[in-house]
């Protein structure tokens, strides 16, 4: 990351998290206008539509409830996502053992859903211990929920041991990312598959593209619909 | 109620339920006599018009007149759905007028929308009878 920063510059570096800054800004007031905006409609309708039924103006209440509800839930994200690695210090972290406390606290969906997690044997490396948790949770639990139709999800964690970064690799037998999104998934709040579909709010690649951050490194995405993905992370050996 | 020639549905493509009720409050408030369809997702609404997937076995219903598209939707957003409308031949397209919803006017999204022709109108969310009843008159009446 040192010499990755040094080759593009700091002033390109300050214009990408300026840029990443005010594409954050633009999706949070985007996304929170949403159940504001209804609140307000409703709240409106029930004070001028006199003549509703009282079935109607439940309907009404039942409306400003879940937007108040959706909105809250937001800005608790928004709280997760900005307090990533604040005032925690970086420790040495035996990562077998974060694995296996993702994997019991994933133990209902791995049950249910039959998946098959193996993974290379983990080094113990300096990290901030809960991000690296809520990290490894987050791509595991992506994995499984993405799966295939009357497919059984098979999650392969790997770990190479290079000069200047670790690298991690978790891939999936899963439904795929089209390339057009390759991006988009680590936005906050995006989602790029119908809510109907998977449930989930739309944070957890944003975190997790955080928390690789806070480690000098960077998550990318390799993927192809239909066949599984592959998310692959670095962190650095100099924390 | 007022019929207008040429509009016997308005197709509302929408992920947010209490906006899609809202809207449908406000054309059934405005007087517009029409069906109004309901879509929550971008492949939804195409299969509306295409007569396809869970609307394969009707051929029937109304087309559109009028579509009212978000464009933040979860999936294909509401320019994903552009692209692919593009392709429709002109009888599953019919008289069509597309207008763009959008929360804050985005000038990305003014600019993208001002650059595709088959966007009529760009409205700032939420609907209301006098935004309806202006596009309707500028789509349908002139």
């Amino acid at each position: 990351m040192e010499l990755k920063r040094r080759e593009i510059g700091y002033k390109t570096l300050l214009e990408e998290k300026s840029k990443e800054l005010e594409q954050f800004s633009y999706i949070v007031s985007h996304d929170l206008q949403t159940p504001l905006r209804n609140i307000i409609l409703f709240t409106e309708l029930l004070e001028m539509d006199g003549e509703a039924s009282s079935e109607t103006k439940a309907e009404y209440i039942s409306y400003i409830k879940d937007s108040a509800r959706q909105a809250s839930e937001q800005i608790k994200m928004l709280l997760t996502y900005s307090r990533l690695g604040r005032g925690k210090e970086i420790v040495k972290v035996d990562l077998e053992e974060v694995l296996s406390d993702v994997k019991v606290r994933l133990s209902d969906k791995i049950g249910i859903s039959n998946a098959v997690i193996l993974s290379d044997s983990l080094p113990v490396i300096r990290c901030f211990p809960d991000e690296m948790r809520e990290l490894l949770f987050s791509l595991l639990d992506n994995a499984i929920k993405f799966k295939k139709i009357f497919s059984i999800p098979f999650v392969r964690v790997s770990c190479e041991s290079l000069e200047e970064y670790w690298r991690f690799k978790v891939s999936d037998n899963g439904i795929g990312i089209d390339e057009s999104n390759f991006e988009n998934i680590f936005l906050i709040f995006r989602k790029v598959h119908h809510k109907e579909k998977y449930e989930g709010a739309g944070l957890g690649l944003a975190m997790a593209k955080k928390i690789v951050e806070l480690h000098d490194g960077s998550l990318t995405v390799a993927s192809e619909l239909g066949k599984g993905s592959e998310f692959i992370f670095t962190i650095s050996k100099h924390l | 109620m007022t019929k207008i020639e040429g509009l016997d549905c308005i197709l509302l493509v929408d992920d947010d339920n209490a906006t899609n009720y809202y809207h449908n409050l406000v054309i059934t408030h405005s007087g517009v006599d029409t069906h109004v369809q309901i879509a929550t997702n971008a492949q939804q609404a195409l299969d509306f018009l295409k007569n396809e997937g869970e609307f394969a076995c009707k051929s029937t219903f109304p087309k559109p007149g009028l579509i009212l598209l978000d464009i933040n939707m979860p999936g294909m957003s509401g320019w994903d759905f552009m692209s692919q409308y593009k392709f429709l031949p002109e009888y599953q397209k019919g008289k069509i007028v597309v207008a763009m919803l959008t929360t804050s006017l985005n000038p990305d999204d003014e600019r993208r929308a001002l650059e595709n022709k088959e966007i009529f109108q760009l409205i700032n969310k939420p609907l209301t009878e006098e935004k309806l009843l202006e596009t309707l008159k500028e789509g349908f009446l002139k």
